[in-house]
């Protein structure tokens, strides 16, 4: 049954194409069935991906019986149905109709070559070179104001295909039709350009474009690229499947990949078309090592091994392995995250390796595994067309994970119930059922009082509570506490609205969590991943499709650095280093001895460094300068290292504390995999060379490791996996030759497993295969608005930039987002005496920063908030050092700060595309 | 535009009507003349739509558009039989008279004239709007006048006479037993003013529906109107009954089905009655307007639905406060409203108006515009009767269909189906335009010859000469010579002749009419109204268009001949390709002008 509750049962039926007998769904139009039966049927106005239109007529087929032509595209099939798709008359009106085209359709566009047009295809089809008809024809100026999508609408044919595109694919509306008759045309905005329209640049309209009438510069040698390069997205953990068109070495165009298991053909503005930054004037191409003037020198790899593994051998002979520190890489692959953590554990002799999920997601992994068993979203991506409700809370998919975001929009439309829990209005909230703007750092006392209404109104699932979960007697009694009222009191959020929130979950079954940074990067991030669970085992949303709780991972391998070990505390898939047998095969292997104590996490990394225990860090592609909390504190560690070795694409903020400096792979440089937040494990394949002498960073870590006195036995990617894979129990049946282009779900036990796209579905995979309730209090976060520091700070991601910002910043992003603003309501605003575009300073207790104001209602009043993607304003000075104590994950969505107006003269704020404006999507009703 | 944003649409709908955001964009160049980007942003905020979406609608729409119109906005008739009348020379009196040319405003933004597709009163043309009063029998002094008295900014005085439907008359009898008497001639002829309740009652309004909720079942009202064989009187002739047995199904499929939050199921009046040349509609609606309502009522009560619209076109001024009222008045008699009569059932009726656009007579997008979106044309399947207004089981009928219900209901579909010729039971209303003697509407049983309705209740042409040539249907409908006139009212007895019967709209021209200039007309009217999505059309209207203004002037007869031959072909292109009958209809009476008057059509220009 589909949401809107009308029935949808299907009957087989039996038709005939052409002579030849077809049996399909009486859903099925013709046009489906031909495509299936690979007939050729011309099309215009045509795209699998989107709702069958009927407009350009050229798909007439003959229907024996009917009183003249039909659109294949729209006519569904029937029993007996009889069908030629030759017929003459048919064929005759489809191409009178492309005749008709062609009347309006500049000759040159259709005489031009190596230009995909599907036009053109068809004219030629019909033997059509211009056509009878003379007459008026439009005369558009051309829109390039778009630093990617460039429009010539002299090429448009009104197909509409990019409306709905826009509109079905992308759920941004930014495009329409408008006019009447022969003046009907297509526009952006209210027919301004793209850049002044919402268009998201997405890039899903120029993809369907049959004509050129949007178009990327680079399409034009769509047929002259060299090869075509199936690859994983290195932006975001969606882990969109790409198509890279390569000539030369060098990327022409990117496309989604139609079968991409986790984007199904659609992907954003990053993954499309954020990719010359590969080849960006500053990308290191050449070892540096620092001079003792402070200047950077080139060098050999052979030279720069030598220094840095000599470096390290010093250090290790005076003060021991544990005073060597390395931080891996959430957007680096498995296989590198592995051998990275492998040559620390064997080269060095240290569990001191941890990677960048600490800094976000820890806290999804320790809380998973302690309620259900895994450390993983218990659900896939593709379960959000099956759900019948959206629970979203500190999350903004549709900038954070755009593909994520797009995909609940179309659901939402489809008649999906959406809850979104969230300090700050984002775009979905706009289209949620019920919108909980709690205060921050009040997560867990609302996912409480959920639980308490579920119960107490009888709502809760108990058959699957007594059969699947432990806890029930003590957390019943636990949560009677968490009333409406009291909830009201400590977040902010109406009782009502709670009330309406907790009955829309719990009555609109699959119902599926989804969430993000801001429920983990909180003084209880375990907590708020474990009551969020609660949730979910209560009602019984587990080991069913369109159900489960499920983490939005921030980067592109935040789920696999973790899976394969990059981490202080456990060996490969979670397992702890205490677990002597877990210990001993991996000694085994690599013929070395392990440490049975934890490494140092992150935060403590910094604070051995300060007090003398740490003497040398090797970081892997992260920025740590200017991503992790309270940069202070983070920079003064850095200083005090006697070694730091920094391995990246460019030389980032961290690189100024370094002494060498070694130049990476992009991820269309190498080979690996990356695994998504689905647990997706997914083929990363080389598309082009590294440039100049970059080296891919596989090749990197073995060389390291061999002038560390530790030689590796690898060859390449593939090798590396098969040991994990060997090493590993959930991860066994994954080799690279079996990823193919769909990858694989972990757990997969054994070669001939397809993987595992929703866990629990039988049991837990806790000790005792029960799902544990968990009752926890909640607690004021570490930081409160204050006389002195009046509002709470929110932190988090724009559309066009991903993280630091050191990839998209160097792209055409930069233009549709040129600055971090930040957000204030407009009462608030109007205290301050701030207007838009005004410069202020936001001060916390450890620093301040400087940057235009956004006045939008998108965030509470007593609320403000900040990216981070831009090194001018360095919102980490802000942020503290307060963590959860478990995982040690900053608060980063919780600092108290002032605000205030800074007088003078200053630059005026840079203009993002309209799409891009913080306040695109504000929140006011 | 998109699946989705329908989607969007029905997302965010709270079934308001009469908050969208058409009808604030209405709102706004009623106000302000104009409507501004700021206008349409702030539109859209509120109303949840998108920006470029809420532009899709204010560029489609007639009545609005970007362009500033003046305080005075005059709109003039180009509809069909105002075209008869005077060969559009009254569009050009008013430009001189007012010193604005169509579809221009004022320096002084005082004055607009703007031409639009038929104001309905065909009998009386030509005509003029001028901010909702309606002035006919337009004449180069008159239109000296109207301007003189637009100066003062005095609507109505001077040689102009406000339209009064009383002067359309009504034909009595011809043997056609109760309806005319009881429906129609009787409220004009006697005087009667059926817009008043009580008066109304008198004469039976309400009994029909009474009867139905009192004695009979939903299925069996369905029974009774099939009994009838009712066909669809907006010109598709689609059997009434079917159209709503399968809706019910879905209502009850959709209502019954588990977790379903939505009951909602609709029945939509179409009385967007576009055709230039037809006046019928408005006519009942005015005159009649509780047979409409009726109708809607009973429609309502056999489909299981919960509300009922009328959706009026904004040309018809006068109609939509006599409807309103008429609503008003039923709620407060307990014909509508909660538990109507104590049956358990209810239901009411909103009246919705548009915003020009002839397309939005048929019906997906028609039931688009009332969404308030732009009037497209959705490819059936699925059709409305499962997913109709907000996606919710729809049955769209024509106020004439439903103006027949109240008296099947009275007097059993039996007697109704005795009435008329091989398929096409019951009576049709015919409208005829100004030129004839004794223009006015009447209503005869289906088998009528069309010439007995033409000369003997018409009168034949005022000046006497003979007629050469008929449309009927609407602008979509066949141009049929002399020869054709015996040819019987009937939906097939049409077809059989190449013509269309349609909604029953009779335009005719005496011997003093080229008919290059009907070709010409018909498809610059084609082009204007198209909505814009299917390729035939909105291409076709204009080559089209184009084709026939050349061979109108051209003295090369290798081109002509050539043009004429890529005329034919354009017409098969567009009758067999385009997605709904606008565009694929347009051919039959530019085909039936190249088949009965080849030599004219042939003439080219002047050597």
């Amino acid at each position: 049954m589909s949401a809107d509750g009308t029935t949808t049962e299907r009957k087989v039926v039996r038709l005939q194409i052409d002579g030849q007998e077809y049996v399909a769904s009486d859903r099925a139009t013709i046009l489906d069935v031909a495509r299936r039966a690979n007939i050729f049927i011309p099309t215009l106005c045509y795209d699998p991906k989107l709702a069958a239109f009927g407009a350009c007529r050229v798909c007439m087929v003959g229907v024996k019986g009917a009183r003249g032509p039909v659109a294949a595209c729209t006519t569904p099939v029937r029993e007996g149905m009889v069908v030629d798709t030759h017929d003459p008359i048919a064929t005759r009106v489809a191409k009178g109709v492309v005749e008709l085209v062609l009347s309006d359709y500049p000759d040159a566009a259709l005489a031009r070559e190596g230009d995909r047009n599907e036009l053109r295809d068809v004219a030629a089809h019909f033997g059509l070179k211009n056509g009878r008809y003379q007459g008026e024809r439009h005369a558009y100026a051309k829109d390039d104001r778009h630093p990617y999508i460039k429009v010539d609408m002299n090429e448009c044919i009104v197909c509409g295909r990019c409306v709905r595109a826009c509109d079905e694919v992308q759920g941004a509306f930014a495009l329409a039709y408008a006019g009447r008759g022969f003046g009907t045309k297509i526009v952006a905005g209210m027919d301004s350009s793209f850049a002044d329209s919402s268009c998201v640049s997405c890039g899903a309209c120029v993809q369907t474009c049959p004509t050129g009438a949007l178009d990327e510069e680079a399409f034009k040698l769509k047929e002259t690229i060299d090869k075509t390069v199936t690859t994983t997205c290195a932006y975001c953990g969606v882990g969109c499947s790409l198509e890279v068109n390569v000539r030369g070495d060098h990327v022409v165009s990117i496309d989604p990949a139609a079968e991409g298991p986790s984007n199904v053909g659609h992907t954003c503005v990053k993954g499309r078309f954020a990719h010359q930054y590969a080849r960006a004037a500053d990308r290191l191409t050449a070892p540096l090592l620092r001079r003792t003037d402070g200047t950077w020198r080139e060098t050999s790899w052979d030279e720069a091994y030598t220094f840095v593994a000599s470096r390290m051998n010093d250090i290790k002979q005076k003060h021991g392995p544990d005073a060597l520190a390395a931080i891996s890489s959430s957007r680096c692959t498995n296989e590198e995250n592995y051998l990275l953590m492998k040559l620390f554990r064997t080269a060095i002799g240290t569990n001191n390796i941890d990677n960048c999920s600490r800094v976000c997601h820890s806290p999804t992994s320790l809380g998973l595994i302690r309620s259900l068993g895994e450390s993983g979203g218990s659900n896939s991506f593709a379960d959000i067309d099956l759900t019948a409700c959206i629970l979203l809370t500190g999350a903004n998919p549709t900038e954070g994970h755009p593909v994520v975001g797009a995909r609940m929009k179309e659901a939402v439309l489809r008649g999906a119930k959406l809850i979104v829990i969230d300090p700050r209005r984002i775009e979905l909230a706009q289209m949620a059922d019920v919108y909980l703007q709690l205060r921050p750092g009040s997560n867990v006392a609302v996912y409480n009082g959920l639980a308490h209404v579920i119960i107490r109104d009888g709502l809760a699932n108990q058959p699957f509570i007594d059969a699947r979960t432990d806890g029930w007697q003590a957390y019943k009694d636990f949560i009677a506490t968490y009333d409406p009222k009291k909830v009201e009191e400590l977040s902010g959020v109406p009782a009502k609205d709670l009330e309406r929130a907790a009955h829309l979950y719990a009555k609109s079954p699959p119902a599926g969590i989804h969430y993000g940074l801001g429920v983990t990067e909180q003084s209880q991030g375990v907590s708020g991943v474990r009551t969020l669970a609660n949730l979910a085992l209560l009602t019984g949303n587990f080991g069913v499709r369109g159900a489960g709780s499920n983490p939005l991972r921030g980067q592109n391998n935040v789920q696999g650095s973790s899976d394969v070990g990059a981490l202080p505390t456990y060996l490969t898939m979670y397992r702890p280093m205490a677990d002597d047998a877990t210990r001993t095969q991996f000694e085994k292997k690599w013929n070395v001895t392990i440490k049975k104590e934890r490494g140092l996490m992150i935060p403590e990394m910094f604070q051995s460094a300060i007090d003398g225990t740490l003497r040398g860090m090797y970081v892997f592609g992260e920025d740590i300068a200017q991503t992790d909390p309270n940069v202070h504190h983070v920079e003064k560690a850095l200083r005090a290292l006697d070694l730091l070795v920094v391995h990246d694409i460019f030389e980032n903020v961290t690189a100024q504390f370094a002494h060498a400096l070694l130049p990476g792979s992009a991820f269309l440089e190498k080979t690996g995999t990356f695994t998504n937040a689905e647990r997706r494990v997914q083929l990363v394949n080389q598309a082009v060379p590294p440039p100049g002498d970059a080296r891919r960073d596989l090749d990197i870590l073995i060389q390291l490791s061999k002038h560390l006195g530790y030689e590796m036995p690898h060859k390449d990617a593939a090798d590396v996996m098969d040991e994990i894979a060997e090493l590993t129990p959930q991860m066994r049946g994954i080799s690279h030759a079996r990823l193919g282009t769909q990858g694989l779900q972990w757990p997969v036990p054994d070669k001939d497993h397809p993987g595992t796209p929703v866990l629990y579905e039988e049991q837990f995979l806790t000790a005792n295969g029960r799902g544990v309730l968990f009752p926890v209090e909640w607690e004021p976060p570490g930081e409160s608005a204050s006389a002195e520091l009046p509002f709470i700070l929110i932190t988090g991601r724009q559309l066009a930039h991903y993280n630091s910002g050191t990839q998209t910043r160097r792209t055409g992003n930069s233009e549709l987002q040129p600055a971090d603003l930040v957000e204030i309501h407009p009462g608030d605003a109007a205290e301050l005496g701030i207007l838009a575009g005004d410069m202020v300073e936001i001060a916390s207790a450890r620093g301040s920063v400087q940057t235009w104001a956004c006045v939008t209602t998108r965030v509470a009043r007593g609320n403000v908030f900040l990216s981070f993607h831009f090194p001018e304003v360095k919102t980490n000075l802000l942020t503290s050092g307060n963590a959860d104590p478990g995982t040690k994950c900053p608060e980063y969505k919780v600092t108290a700060v002032s605000v205030r107006k800074v007088p003078g003269e200053h630059p005026k704020a840079p203009e993002a595309a309209k799409g891009f404006r913080q306040d695109a999507f504000d929140g006011a009703e | 535009m998109s699946h989705n944003l329908v989607q969007l649409r029905r997302h965010r709908a709270d079934f308001s009507l009469t908050d969208n955001a058409l009808s604030r964009l209405k709102h706004v160049m009623h106000d302000k003349r104009e409507i501004t980007q700021d206008d349409i942003a702030e539109i859209a905020k509120a109303t949840h739509q998108p920006e470029a979406a809420v532009f899709g609608v204010a560029t489609y729409y007639g009545d609005l558009g970007m362009k500033k119109r003046g305080k005075t906005r005059v709109k003039v008739c180009r509809g069909t039989a105002c075209f008869a009348t005077s060969g559009e020379a009254h569009v050009t009196w008013l430009e001189d008279a007012l010193g604005v040319k169509l579809d221009e405003t004022s320096a002084d933004g005082s004055v607009s004239l703007e031409g639009v597709y038929c104001l309905g009163f065909c009998n009386a043309g030509p005509t003029v709007e001028v901010e909702g009063k309606v002035y006919a029998g337009l004449t180069n002094e008159s239109a000296l006048a109207l301007a003189k008295d637009l100066g003062a900014h005095v609507a109505g005085r001077g040689a102009m006479r406000l339209a009064d439907v009383a002067n359309v008359p009504v034909f009595e009898a011809h043997g056609c037993p109760a309806i005319v008497t009881e429906r129609l001639a009787l409220f004009t002829a006697s005087g009667v003013d059926a817009t008043k309740l009580d008066v109304a009652e008198k004469h039976h309004a309400w009994e029909g529906f009474a009867l139905a909720l009192a004695k009979k079942t939903p299925d069996e009202t369905i029974a009774e109107v099939e009994r009838s064989q009712l066909r669809g009187r907006g010109g598709a002739g689609f059997p009434t009954a079917t159209k709503w047995k399968l809706a019910s199904g879905f209502v009850r499929k959709t209502s019954s089905a588990a977790g379903a939050e939505r009951r909602d199921a609709f029945v939509v009046c179409n009385a967007d009655e576009g055709d230039p040349g037809s006046y019928i509609d408005k006519y009942l609606m005015e005159k009649d307007p509780f047979a409409v309502l009726e109708g809607v009522a009973i429609a309502g009560y056999a489909i299981g639905a919960t509300r009922g619209f009328v959706y009026v076109r904004s040309e018809y001024p006068l109609s939509v406060p006599v409807l309103k009222k008429a609503v008003a008045d039923a709620r407060k008699a307990g014909w509508l409203g909660t538990n109507i009569r104590g049956s358990g059932w209810s239901f009411e009726i909103e009246i919705v108006e548009g915003a020009g656009s002839y397309v939005c007579g048929e019906e997906t997008a028609l039931l688009r515009s009332l969404e308030g979106l732009r009037g497209m044309v959705t490819a059936r399947p699925p059709f409305p009767a499962e997913k109709g207004l907000f996606e919710r089981p729809t049955i769209v009928n024509n106020v004439e269909t439903l103006a027949n219900l109240g008296w099947i209901m009275r007097h059993g579909g039996d007697a109704y189906a005795a009435m008329g010729i091989g398929k096409s039971r019951g009576t049709k209303a015919i409208s005829i335009n100004e030129l004839f003697t004794r223009p006015g509407m009447y209503e005869v049983p289906f088998g009528t010859p069309l010439r007995e309705v033409l000369m003997k209740l018409g009168g034949g042409m005022k000046t006497g000469r003979p007629i050469k040539a008929v449309q009927v249907g609407g602008p979509l409908g066949g141009v049929l010579p002399d020869s054709l006139l015996d040819t019987p009212i009937g939906f097939d007895e049409f077809d059989a002749v190449g013509g269309l019967l349609g909604h029953g709209g009779v335009v005719a021209w005496d011997d003093t009419v080229d008919v290059r200039d009907i070709a010409i007309h018909l498809f610059e009217f084609c082009d204007a109204e198209s909505c814009g999505k299917c390729f035939p059309c909105r291409i076709g209207g204009r080559r089209g268009w184009e084709l026939v203004k050349r061979m109108r002037t051209s003295t090369d007869r290798a081109q002509l001949d050539a043009d004429a031959a890529l005329l034919v072909d354009l017409c098969e292109t567009m009758k067999l390709g385009s997605l709904c009958a606008h565009g694929g209809a347009i051919p039959i009476p530019i085909a039936s002008l190249l088949t009965h008057f080849n030599a004219e059509m042939m003439t080219g220009g002047a050597q």
